[in-house]
């Protein structure tokens, strides 16, 4: 007896040891300051980086030592993270209960099955994931799941299945719930949208099916009774995408050729770092999530055209087609008003609920990637504030939060609505500034857009399919009585060759080439103006200068010249520089369209190209690097290219170094005021050969 | 016997338990929160740490503090870091956001007998009676034991 006992204690004990060699219990107390100390970590880390830069020539080895602890604290700063990591099975598990007590009241019979059970996600939002999972599980169970007897009828199993499926993808954590039940029907959704009032009859067709399956996630659409961890109540698919959203999350419907009723959520891994918008009112920093932020606007105060307008006494903005009510931040914070710092009016696009605004700020920076800090409780009253972080020089700086600046300014939504619909198409904004990008939108295949920026477009010619000569292999149309070789993008790019001609047409005819060529497109879809930055990383190929995400939908910009090039290899002039060592240029250029498109031209023509955001950040990187040459842009904020070029002349280990203006403005006067300011050359920021040919008769002399 | 640290806004001598104090330093640049009580000075980051710092003297009802060289921060501990001493020493819960006072100058650290602290009978020329723990009449000066749970309640 007393021998057996001995040994289950010792075999218990060897158990232990295992898993105790495995895993420890750690408060998590401990663990949120170790993640405080190592962000403080991480700031000691950048400033020891800054302070040491002069001094790596002097101390030998000094750099492998500062290297080592680079990326050491970047470690560190991540395995810290990792331990606040959960498996999102953690809310998985959860769910046979629900369904069980779910299809026992409806009489259904539902099987559930999961993947991806060890995605991890940081604890702060698996702890608030069930609840928004829990409503969509309730709707599809009730709304989508037939009962077993309609299942027989219908040929299906009569068990129906529910998968919950949890993947990552790029920086986010994707959760598919899919049921397959009756599926969704559009024609339902918008009767019922006509009924309850949220559109109406008459407008019916305008909508696409995105947009019909988006009304399933209005306020108040469709609701039931269910119980959360927060109580008994209604809720709907809206208040799923509401608990979604606050922390950091997005959710969108739709439903495939088998009736398959697919709910896709995003995740970010973590709400301790989120990205961000760094902004300053009064110079005063402000941290703004980069979720609801949907665009910049720039505005020049002297612009008659876009100025910010009072209607029913209160401030609007006229962008595109809508009325976008206007905050500005030091009056919802209470400030006192800021001093001008410049001409121009800075307005971020705001995206609140439903809704849109407009807040005015004094100066945009960069996005970054904060660390969250809750905000103490003395500031709760404001509502105003979601966060605090520290920035990289130390200081602590507020996180907005967006929809307590949208009430605590008193936006009235409702009112602007109505408004809307007086504005007349016609007022509509052509141009907002040069900072904005002003975007042909176009469609080649079905649902793959493109998009050129207008100044590159000299004219659009509709044509029908019919008029296309076919000579050789080449293609032609008459154009201005002449005969004009067209090109079609699917021949030089890779991408989907439309299914079929279509009787019109478009050709889209490109500014200042030598050799016109037009580009045939299938669609026209729509000019606007966004401030993108295009992605040039991610969809790389002859022929296209990048990609870049606009009003979710992914847009392939083509680089004209590029495209002209491979159409005509022989008609084009060849500027690749021969020398083995690469010549370097700084390029001061704060439109990120042109930005892209001339970092291409000079990497293509063999340049080693750095590139700086405006005059400021320009001046800073030719104090650090020696560079062959400066290509400038005119107009920047902060310094622009004539400050530029003067702060450069006045430096006497810079001055010698050619500097090239590049603008859109050709007129006599800026040319004179540009080679008064001290640059070397004036172009045109489209003329490419022109441009190439000067850089490098510069570069020679 | 109790230890206090004792420090001037203007010319009134105030103390606080040492135990609670975390630290006392002449870090001046802080981050104002707009749109918050008047009180409040701002934020600064101490190690990683938010520190909330509020302006005694605004808060005892005077003008704002002016900074000046003697001009300092008086850290306090939060909760979290007074949980193995609070009970035993009668500290104060202040709660789990770290605070701070500006004041005018660190006084000495000093010692008294508890028997000494007595009540105050009302306001104390111009500090009211709410934000006062208790006094001790020392040799030369009369000195208010701060009530902190009072001073940053909202």
């Amino acid at each position: 007896m007393e021998k057996n006992l001995n040994q289950s204690v010792h075999h218990e004990d060897e158990k232990g040891m295992e898993s105790q060699s495995e895993t420890i219990r750690v408060n998590l107390g401990l663990l949120d300051e170790l993640m405080i100390y190592a962000g403080e970590l991480v700031l000691a880390r950048n400033q020891l980086l800054r302070l040491t830069t002069d001094l790596t020539k002097t101390i030998p080895g000094l750099t492998n030592v500062l290297q080592d602890i680079d990326m050491t604290t970047s470690i560190i700063q991540e395995k810290i993270m990792n331990t606040r990591m959960q498996p999102i099975s953690l809310v998985f598990s959860r769910f046979p209960r629900l369904l069980r007590d779910l299809t026992m009241k409806n009489n259904k019979k539902i099987k559930l099955e999961s993947s991806g059970n060890d995605v991890n996600l940081d604890k702060s939002v698996v702890e608030n994931l069930y609840d928004p999972l829990a409503i969509i599980m309730h709707y599809l169970i009730e709304h989508d799941m037939e009962s077993a007897d309609e299942r027989r009828k219908n040929h299906k199993d009569e068990s129906g299945l529910i998968s919950l499926k949890a993947y990552q993808e790029g920086g986010k954590v994707n959760v598919d719930i899919i049921s397959n039940g009756i599926g969704l029907n559009t024609e339902h959704i918008v009767l019922k949208a006509i009924e309850l009032g949220f559109i109406k009859s008459s407008e019916a067709d305008r909508y696409g099916k995105k947009d019909i399956l988006n009304l399933l996630f209005l306020h108040n659409f469709l609701t039931f009774n269910m119980k959360l961890d927060d109580g008994e109540g209604h809720y709907g698919l809206y208040d799923a995408r509401i608990l979604l959203e606050k922390i950091g999350g997005s959710i969108s419907i739709d439903s495939d050729t088998s009736n398959h009723t697919i709910i896709n959520i995003k995740l970010p891994l973590t709400l301790v770092i989120i990205p961000s918008i760094i902004i300053t009112v009064d110079s005063l920093n402000f941290a703004i999530p980069q979720v609801s932020l949907q665009e910049i606007v720039r505005l020049r105060a002297d612009d008659k055209e876009h100025r910010i307008e009072q209607v029913n006494d209160a401030p609007v903005l006229r962008l595109r087609n809508k009325l976008l009510p206007i905050l500005y931040l030091y009056e919802v914070l209470n400030m006192p008003k800021p001093e001008n710092i410049d001409d121009t009016i800075r307005i971020l696009v705001m995206k609140h609920d439903e809704n849109e605004f407009g807040l005015v700020v004094d100066e945009i920076f960069d996005h970054e990637e904060i660390v969250v800090k809750t905000i103490p409780r003395f500031f709760k009253n404001s509502m105003c504030y979601a966060g605090t972080t520290i920035m990289g020089d130390g200081s602590v700086a507020l996180i907005l939060d967006i929809g307590g600046v949208a009430n605590k300014g008193r936006l009235n939504f409702t009112g602007m609505k109505e408004q809307q619909q007086i504005l007349s198409e016609d007022e509509l904004d052509k141009k907002m500034h040069d900072d904005m990008q002003n975007l042909l939108l176009f469609e080649n295949a079905k649902n793959q857009f493109f998009a050129l920026n207008l100044d590159l477009i000299k004219r659009i010619e509709k044509i029908k399919s019919a008029d296309i000569d076919l000579v050789g292999d080449k293609e032609y149309i008459e154009h201005e009585g002449k005969s004009l070789h067209v090109i079609r993008l699917e021949h030089f790019l890779p991408i989907q060759t439309p299914s079929e001609d279509s009787e019109e047409l478009y050709v889209i005819i490109p500014k200042a080439v030598e050799n016109p060529i037009g580009v045939i497109v299938r669609r026209i879809v729509d000019s606007i103006s966004v401030n993108t930055e295009i992605d040039s990383e991610s969809i790389i190929a002859r022929g296209l200068i990048g990609s870049a995400l606009i009003k979710n939908e992914l847009v392939l910009f083509p680089d004209i010249y590029e495209l002209i090039e491979m159409a005509e290899p022989e008609k084009m002039q060849q500027y690749k520089v021969k020398d083995k060592k690469k010549q370097k240029i700084l390029l001061v250029e704060d439109t990120p369209f042109f930005r892209s498109l001339e970092k291409n031209y000079l990497e293509s023509a063999g340049y080693e190209v750095d590139i700086a955001v405006d005059g400021m950040d320009g001046f800073k990187k030719a104090g650090k690097k020696k560079y062959d040459m400066y290509i400038v842009d005119i107009i920047m904020p902060r310094m622009d290219g004539y400050q530029f070029v003067e702060a450069i002349r006045k430096n006497p280990e810079l001055k010698e170094i050619p500097a090239l203006a590049l603008t859109t403005l050709s007129s006599e006067e800026s040319k004179a005021k540009a080679f008064n300011a001290g640059f070397n050359a004036y172009e045109i920021k489209i003329h490419k050969d022109k441009l190439l040919e000067t850089i490098k008769s510069l570069l020679k002399s | 016997m109790l230890q206090l640290t004792t420090f001037y806004v203007g010319d009134t001598l105030f103390g606080v338990n040492i135990l609670q104090v975390k630290e006392i330093n002449n870090q001046m640049k802080y981050t104002p929160v707009p749109d918050s009580a008047n009180f409040i000075k701002g934020l600064f980051n101490l190690r990683g740490q938010i520190i909330t710092i509020f302006d005694l003297a605004k808060r005892l009802g005077r003008p704002d503090t002016e900074i000046q060289g003697k001009t300092r921060n008086l850290i306090l501990k939060t909760d979290i870091e007074t949980t193995l001493i609070r009970d035993k020493n009668k500290l104060e819960e202040i709660g789990s956001d770290a605070v701070g006072f500006i004041i005018d100058k660190i006084g000495d650290v000093i010692e008294i007998d508890e028997n000494d602290i007595q009540q105050a009978p009302a306001n104390v020329g111009d500090i009211s009676k709410e934000f006062i723990k208790g006094v001790v009449e020392l040799k030369s000066d009369l000195l208010i034991l701060l009530n902190v749970q009072e001073i940053i309640k909202l």
